[in-house]
């Protein structure tokens, strides 16, 4: 029981010393602030269909608004039609810009500048309106003309969902962020503790494990606070901008995002926290990390090289159950929407298994190491020299 | 009661601890001496298990020591650590609070012990902000917070000034009459002479000397002869004396304990006027000298 008294007050300490760090605040709102500004920036480069409003005066044919309509629909535009009185009051609006075009009669089109848009919708929708009169005139019936059937359209490629693939880029590379920013943390709180010898206060009153744990759960609450904050930014800003449409697995997506980063995070926490232990300066510490940050760019080049382009590729399938690559895979392949449950279910299975003994790995290097004096420790030597340690 | 024996670790070709043993008793406070790299450190540590000793025993009240025993003890290490960004009265209080006290008991405590070293209106700020002997203050206090049973000091004078020695001198004192066992290492033999009441000097992992400060003096194989002669130009040195210094006519001898006293009066007569003479057990820097024999 004592212990898990001292791992929460370690933790509780490291929660909320760091959520009043200058670095965690400005982290949070810069963050933040960045993934709700590009999302209103691509909301606003990309606004949607352009829209025209067209003044209609005289005697124009009679299926002028619905041949307007339809070749508007096609070219993705919206054109609004305002029925004026006259010629005159229909040009000089035109001319004043409070409209972009106008048609009069049967046989006018009013432009502000040739060429434009608005131009070649008028004209097009006009001759089909005046097409259709004419025959009308004939005698043939114009709906018959106007709707000639439907016409299938086959595509050689299978259906792509493109927004989906766009956010399993994007929960790639805020997974892979996240994970290696708190990661590091990690790196550098246990490092303060040894080069500041702090640790011999705090472990003469608790154990190396209470240490270990409290500080490794303590960051990853707050990283995953800070990941939550991101997500709902992301998904509230995209909403209200209408900047995408949501694509059908959001929520889960966000949802195991959380769950999967806190896999990740257990899986490399404890990792770099092991390597910190090994050294006593702050010179040293990023070499004695060297393998835990690669294993992690190397994890996230996979699972954006292998695992995005082919999520349902018998490679990507194994390759994601991948202790190190699964955390930051299986959210992109949720979020594909490719990922069946058994799948999803194994890959934490594998990943917890797998946490679990390098957590005890790392905790024995880490009592090993954390309390010698000197210069750099080998990760055996430390091994050998917790043996001894066993009771701590 | 504390008791450490047969301590006995190394590392690699080093030997750190050689067979010593201290025995601490509850309202006393223990010296602990010995040159650098004697093992004092090490035996301290051991106390807290943050060593892997290769043998001896390490109990308290009879009993091994465990993590909840762990809880009553304070600790100064030798190398001072605090969490440079925290603030002193948050970081004190955290430190009581990690060794069972409730938060209200941890805030009251570390608020009257601030304030008992002149820290109290230095509370909120970082501990990088504090001066180096601040800081040492500060180290104190959170060894104190939990008011321990057992207090284990490393080197607690080092970089003091004379009111930071006093002030030290206070709260050991105070601590010890209110029943707590004291363990403290110190290079400066004199304050320890006039804080102590046990003293154990250890040499390459051995105890050389212990006791009570009344045994190790009387018990000494030497005894301190001071001889001040009434003319400064007088030469004089007994056969089988040491000396120590000589100064304006004032000889300081090491001489064996036994020796006779009346005998050496006698002869310093017949080289000149004696204005002064004393025999006395030495003090205990000497005795730390004679012991390791440096």
């Amino acid at each position: 029981m004592n212990s898990i008294r001292s791992t929460y007050l370690v933790a509780w300490r490291e929660a909320t010393e760091r959520a009043r760090s200058r670095a965690y605040i400005v982290s949070t709102v810069f963050t933040f602030l960045l993934v709700g500004g590009l999302i209103a920036m691509v909301a606003f480069i990309d606004r949607g269909p352009s829209s025209y409003t067209v003044a209609v005066a005289g005697a124009t044919p009679k299926g002028l608004a619905a041949s307007i309509d339809t070749v508007a629909t096609a070219s993705n535009v919206l054109v609004d039609p305002l029925f004026y009185p006259d010629a005159l009051s229909a040009r000089n609006a035109v001319a004043d810009g409070t409209v972009d075009a106008a048609v009069i009669d049967d046989d006018t089109i009013v432009v502000h500048d040739r060429g434009s848009t608005v131009e070649t919708i008028l004209s097009t929708a006009l001759r089909q309106a005046r097409l259709l009169a004419r025959l009308d005139a004939l005698g043939v019936d114009p709906g018959a003309v106007a709707d000639p059937g439907t016409i299938s359209v086959v595509a050689t490629a299978p259906p792509q969902d493109d927004s989906g693939q766009g956010m399993a880029t994007a929960t790639i590379v805020l997974l892979f962020l996240v994970i290696t920013t708190y990661g590091q943390w990690v790196l550098l709180g246990v490092l303060e503790e040894k080069s500041t010898h702090v640790v011999e206060q705090v472990v003469s009153s608790t154990s190396v494990r209470s240490l270990l744990a409290g500080k490794v759960i303590g960051i990853g609450i707050l990283g995953l606070g800070q990941l939550a904050v991101i997500i709902a930014g992301a998904v509230v800003a995209g909403s209200v901008f209408h900047a995408f449409d949501l694509p059908s697995a959001t929520y889960a997506t966000a949802a195991w995002s959380l769950v999967w980063f806190l896999l990740g995070f257990a899986f490399y926490a404890v990792l770099y926290a092991a390597a910190a232990s090994l050294v006593s300066r702050s010179e040293d510490a990023q070499a004695a990390a060297m393998p835990v940050a690669l294993f992690g760019v190397a994890s996230y080049l996979v699972a954006l090289s292998v695992v995005l382009p082919n999520p349902e590729s018998t490679a990507s399938r194994l390759i994601s159950l991948l202790p190190p690559v699964a955390p930051i895979a299986f959210p992109a392949r949720i979020g594909i929407g490719d990922a069946p449950v058994w799948e999803i279910l194994l890959g934490m299975v594998i990943t917890m298994v797998a946490i679990v003994i390098v957590v005890r790995l790392a905790a024995r290097i880490y009592a090993g190491a954390i309390l010698s004096g000197g210069g750099r420790m080998k990760p055996l030597q430390a091994w050998r020299a917790s043996r001894e340690l066993a009771s701590r | 009661m504390l008791e450490l024996a047969d301590l006995a670790k190394r590392y690699g070709e080093v030997v750190a601890l050689d067979g010593a043993g201290v025995v601490a008793r509850s309202g006393r406070i223990v010296g602990f001496l010995g040159p650098n790299g004697a093992g004092k450190t090490t035996a301290m540590r051991s106390i807290f298990g943050l060593v892997a000793l290769d043998g001896g025993t390490v109990t308290w009240q009879g009993r091994p020591i465990d993590a909840a025993a762990r809880l009553r003890f304070g600790y100064m290490p030798e190398q001072r650590g605090l969490y440079p960004k925290m603030r002193v009265a948050a970081q004190v209080s955290w430190l009581g609070r990690l060794r069972g006290m409730s938060k209200v008991d941890a805030a009251r405590s570390t608020t009257q012990w601030l304030g008992q070293l002149g820290l109290g209106d230095r509370a909120n700020d970082r501990v990088e902000a504090l001066s180096h002997g601040n800081q040492q203050r500060v180290q104190l206090a959170a060894s104190l917070v939990h008011e321990p049973d057992l207090l284990v000091l490393d080197e607690p004078f080092s970089g003091l000034d004379p009111i930071g020695v006093d002030a030290m001198s206070d709260v050991i004192r105070t601590r010890a009459e209110a029943g707590a066992t004291i363990v403290f290492s110190s290079h400066q033999l004199d304050l320890v002479e006039g804080i102590c009441q046990d003293v154990v000097i250890i040499d390459r992992g051995r105890v050389v000397v212990s006791g009570t400060i009344d045994e190790v003096r009387t018990g000494a194989p030497s005894r301190r002869l001071d001889v001040v002669f009434a003319d400064p130009a007088v030469r004089w040195e007994p056969d089988d004396a040491r000396p120590l210094r000589k100064h304006d006519g004032s000889h300081a001898f090491m001489v064996p304990r036994d020796a006779d006293p009346a005998a050496y009066l006698s002869a310093a007569s017949r080289a000149g006027a004696v204005a002064a003479f004393s025999f006395q057990p030495p003090r205990l820097s000497e005795i730390f000298r004679e012991a390791v024999g440096r």
